[in-house]
């Protein structure tokens, strides 16, 4: 208890040293007199003798302290008291952190709920990822990461020794249909123990059997919450009812609980996953189209099932060459997998938020270098009373803590309205909604922000501190000392501070620019076709009745006619894949040119791929440039046909008439036995009209090469939304069973496209505005510093006869030069970051495209430089020289 | 501020000093300097106030005690005592001074390396 003891009778102790230590120098003095001096003498002597009374005092009291600790909370109350003393400087400086933590925080947010929260399985460090991998592939797209084969699937769960179990899933349309209207759901095929290498047990019933992925055992389902409490109200006794999926019955077995979701994937129910003979055949080794899961045995770990894996996949390269040629297989961490897919997207608003808040902190630090400056006679009379340097850096470095704290929790106030905002912009899909409530201000957020105001305080606290009290004491104690060499010292830091917020503010703008000018292209560039007036709806046969492919053809055939004879529609048509999609991914097929090699599939050229009914170009408006357009007496009688793109034939035949030529498309699992005939050439549809400028395209009759999924097209003439009511019945004129899904207007199909590209935008624009204005602030701040710095300087010049348009010029130019250091570094910057990104994304547009944005850029940051630094230059001709000369 | 003097007196010696000194008398502070100085013959030129940490880290660890008096000049003072576990200490710590002061005259004698 001695400790506690201490702590209580300190005040004492301390009375006593003071108290000991008069009398020690009043006793030395009547010593020193007795001895002859004269009493001031004696008094100087004694002092001289004893030392520097008050440090010997706080030495001595050191002693009884927990030094480090209390002296830091001294510093806290010292600082304290500073900045209420100071309230401009504490307000300024917090709210300018407060901006450039608020950014991070919000942004981080994303990064904490989608990036570093496990997904909601069991031991999730147990669960790997089978991925199929292709390096030469993954060149041309810029990822690999590719879903696996079933016989690949069946081959490496047979003979993988690395895991407990693994399992397979495939995405797959469900159409539930019974009571109420006809409905469509996203649903998913799983193997049957998928539920069990998950970890996650249902809220109600049971998950699927062994067995259940046998043939004839996989009538059973399990349903999503949402599904279940939307369509049947959440009513438990549904578990063992039948319902009618796709026309067959299936068993209702369990339902998963609230919130079970894994990565992109948001299905509504589960159905056993069967592999029909035909998928198991060697042949079907060249259809990835599986996402395989497993979990590691106890002990086993990562890296050895990424070697096995490997192993595996050149075991199946070595015996099914013709398939498997190129292709290998790894396994990932589910973490890190569904991590993967925001990684680029985080990078850039992250990179982007982090140069907000080191704009931010420039400011800061540029402020506490002339409140430093201020405050130089207070550190050297701190000095001159014993302080050392170390003590004033740490009371300055814990002054700047104070501020960042401050700053840091009004940033978080900014960041949960901020967040607020950012979930209410994550609306554009399904997908992009469920991960918008993954966006929390959680712990791993509220520790990224105090890291976050802790390295700002250091990082725009220390410079300061270390100028601040860089001290000549005898020139800072004189009045009226104008220490020259500090001076000089302390405007170069301004200057490089106001260069560097130049720099990032100009490669914000730049980024954000290029980004902006993306959007608008992909937005408002032509399309190829017209988007106006244009109706469009989702109708997908999953039906058994549709099973044979004729049926599918008239089923459309059926619909487009009926759509075609209403009144009010100019013309209706069918497309396979509807480009620009938001959903869908372009349906790319290999292909090969008769009178050229046949080479095997895996080398075979790509091209986008569609079947189209034959007034589908007329209703989109896709130009029809040479031979014919599809006929309706172009079906499986007459001879096949097709229409290929502009790009098409510039990549194909360049110097060649295409009209005749014949190609053939590799859109069964075998290749076809007939070749078709090119008849026409159409324009170019841009897709992502960024990305796949010079997409080759080939069309083809949807009457001779029927699909079970096709997106209806109507042109109307007037507001097509007001159609939709009437598609539906048409549709249902033909089958009353068959759902209809995202029915919606082409110009929202375009639109919806790209809404995250516009949040995208918005919060680049935001941050780019942020932090134009702090580094106008910054420029003004040092500018207007400068200036009043100056003004004897000015003043005497004046006095001899410069102008005031000398004056102006004298200020201006150094705005200008730093202005202009700023830019060239800033534009170097930006050009260089920009580079990174789209080389990531592995496009890079020209650079005269490019051109305008980065003019733009360094015009709008010229022009506020330029008008940050007049403002007070025009101050510093008003001085009038007989009063700047007077001050002295 | 310090001179360069008081820096080459080893760390705890002064305050070896100080209990050696008490150990023959209880001193209050100043008559405790004094007696330091004179006895060194002003070769240890010790700056007053550095006696006071020291002697308040003496406090802190209970190797003297000390009590408000009167002095021979009927002054007010605080008189140092050396406790019991001072005494132990200063034994301790003038023999490991003996031996480190021994091993450097050895190697510091002439002739012998």
């Amino acid at each position: 208890m001695m400790w506690l003891n201490q702590l209580f009778s300190r005040r004492r102790l301390y009375n006593d040293l003071s108290e000991e230590i008069r009398e020690h120098l009043g006793e030395k003095i009547e010593d020193l007199v007795a001895g002859g001096m004269s009493r001031k003498e004696a008094t100087h002597a004694a002092r001289r003798e004893f030392g520097n009374v008050r440090l010997t005092e706080e030495d001595s009291r050191a002693v009884w302290r927990w030094a480090a600790i209390e002296d830091f909370f001294m510093d806290v109350r010292f600082g304290a008291r500073m900045l209420r003393k100071n309230p401009g400087f504490a307000a300024v400086a917090i709210v300018t952190l407060a901006l450039g933590i608020a950014a991070n925080a919000t942004i981080f947010t994303m990064v904490s709920g989608w990036m570093l929260r496990p997904p909601r399985i069991k031991d999730h460090t147990g669960v790997v990822v089978i991925l199929s991998t292709n390096p030469a592939k993954a060149k041309e797209y810029g990822w690999d990461q590719n879903p696996v084969s079933v016989p690949d699937f069946v081959v490496w769960r047979e003979q993988s020794h690395s895991f407990e179990d693994m399992v397979a899933s495939q995405l797959s349309d469900f159409a539930l249909t019974g009571e109420g209207e006809p409905e469509r759901f996203e649903g998913m095929r799983v193997s049957a123990s998928y539920f069990d290498v998950l970890g996650v047990p249902p809220a109600l019933g049971r998950t699927f059997l062994p067995g259940e992925d046998q043939p004839g055992h996989d009538q059973v389902v399990i349903l999503s919450d949402g599904l279940w409490q939307r369509r049947f109200g959440s009513n438990p006794k549904v578990v063992g009812e039948a319902v009618r999926l796709n026309g067959n019955s299936y068993k209702v077995v369990g339902i998963m609980p609230k919130g079970h979701r894994l990565g992109y994937y948001g299905p509504q129910m589960w159905t056993p996953l069967v592999f029909p003979p035909q998928s198991l055949l060697p042949a079907a080794r060249d259809d990835r189209s599986l996402d395989v899961m497993a979990r590691l045995k106890s002990g086993v770990s990562v890296e050895t099932a990424k070697a096995e894996m490997a192993a595996l996949a050149q075991r199946s390269e070595q015996t099914y060459p013709g398939t498997n040629k190129g292709w290998g297989a790894t396994a990932w961490p589910i973490q890190k997998y569904l991590a993967d897919e925001f990684k680029v997207a985080m990078r850039l608003l992250m990179g982007t938020a982090i140069f907000v808040l080191l704009i931010a902190c420039a400011n800061i630090a540029s402020l506490q270098l002339t409140r430093a400056a201020a405050r130089q006679r207070e550190f050297a009379v701190r000095v001159a009373l014993g302080a050392s340097r170390f003590r004033l850096v740490r009371q300055l470095l814990v002054e700047s803590l104070l501020v960042a704290l401050a700053g840091g929790g009004l940033g978080l106030l900014l960041a949960s309205w901020g967040v607020a905002l950012l979930r209410g912009a994550l609306n554009w899909s399904d997908y992009v909604t469920s991960l918008s409530g993954e966006v929390t201000l959680d712990n791993t957020v509220l520790a990224f922000t105090l890291g976050a105001s802790v390295c700002a305080a250091i990082l725009f606290g220390l410079a300061p501190a270390l100028h601040g009290t860089a001290l000549d004491l005898h020139s800072t104690l004189k009045e009226g000392g104008r220490a020259g060499s500090q001076s000089t010292a302390r405007n170069r830091t301004h200057s490089v501070l106001v260069t560097a917020e130049i720099t990032l503010a100009l490669a914000l703008l730049i980024g954000a620019g290029l980004d902006i000018q993306d959007l608008l292209h992909t937005l408002y560039a032509g399309f190829g076709i017209d988007p106006n007036q244009v109706l469009t709806a989702n109708i997908s046969l999953s039906s058994t009745r549709y099973k044979e492919p004729s049926k599918q053809a008239d089923f459309f055939k059926n619909v487009v006619q009926h759509l075609d004879a209403l009144p009010g529609v100019i013309s209706a048509g069918a497309t396979t894949t509807l480009v620009p999609s938001a959903t869908e991914p372009e349906r790319a097929v290999t292909f090969s040119i008769a009178g050229q090699p046949v080479l095997l599939r895996t080398a075979r050229e790509q091209t986008a791929y569609y079947a189209i009914s034959s007034d589908y170009l007329r209703t989109q408006r896709i130009p029809l440039l040479r031979g014919r357009s599809f006929l309706p007496t172009d079906n499986v009688q007459a001879p096949p046909v097709a229409l290929v793109n502009q790009a098409f034939v510039q990549r194909y035949f360049p110097n060649e008439e295409p009209l005749g030529k014949r190609v053939r498309l590799d859109t069964t699992a075998s290749d076809r036995a007939d070749w078709t005939e090119i008849v026409g050439v159409v324009g170019d549809v841009k897709d992502l009209a960024r990305e796949r400028k010079d997409m080759s395209q080939v069309y083809e009759p949807s009457l001779q090469r029927p699909s079970p999924g096709m997106t209806l097209v109507v042109r109307t003439r007037s507001d097509p939304t007001a159609f939709a009511p009437m598609l539906r019945r048409a549709v249902w004129d033909v089958d009353e069973d068959q759902p209809i899904t995202r029915v919606q207007t082409m110009n929202q199909v375009i639109a919806d496209y790209r809404t995250g590209g516009v949040t995208v935008c918005t919060m680049m624009g935001t941050f780019a505005g942020l932090a134009l204005g702090l580094a106008v602030i910054g420029v003004f701040g040092v500018m207007a510093y400068t200036v009043a710095q100056r003004t004897h300087e000015m003043g005497i010049r004046m006095a001899l006869g410069a102008k005031r348009s000398d004056v102006l010029r004298i200020v201006l130019m150094k705005g200008i030069f730093l202005g202009a250091i700023g830019v060239a570094i800033g534009l170097g910057l930006g050009a260089s970051l920009m580079w990174l990104q789209q080389a990531s994304e592995g496009v890079v547009m020209p650079f005269d495209q490019r051109a305008p944005v980065y003019l733009a850029a360094v015009f709008l940051i010229s022009l506020t430089v330029l008008l940050a630094t007049y403002v007070p230059a025009r101050r510093a001709t008003k001085v009038d020289p007989i009063v700047a000369l007077r001050h002295e | 501020m310090k001179t360069r003097e008081q820096r080459d007196l080893f760390p705890g010696a002064l305050e070896m000093m100080i209990l050696k000194t008490l150990k023959r008398q209880p001193l209050h502070g100043y008559a405790l300097v004094q007696h330091i100085k004179r006895t060194s013959n002003d070769l240890l030129q010790i700056e007053e106030g550095s006696l006071y940490p020291a002697l308040q880290r003496l406090l802190k660890e209970e190797l003297v005690k000390a009590e408000w008096g009167i002095s021979s000049t009927n002054r007010r003072v605080r008189i140092y005592k050396l406790t019991a576990a001072g005494a132990k200490h200063l034994e301790h710590e003038v023999s490991r001074f003996e031996k480190m002061l021994e091993g450097i005259t050895r190697v510091l004698a002439p002739g012998e390396s």
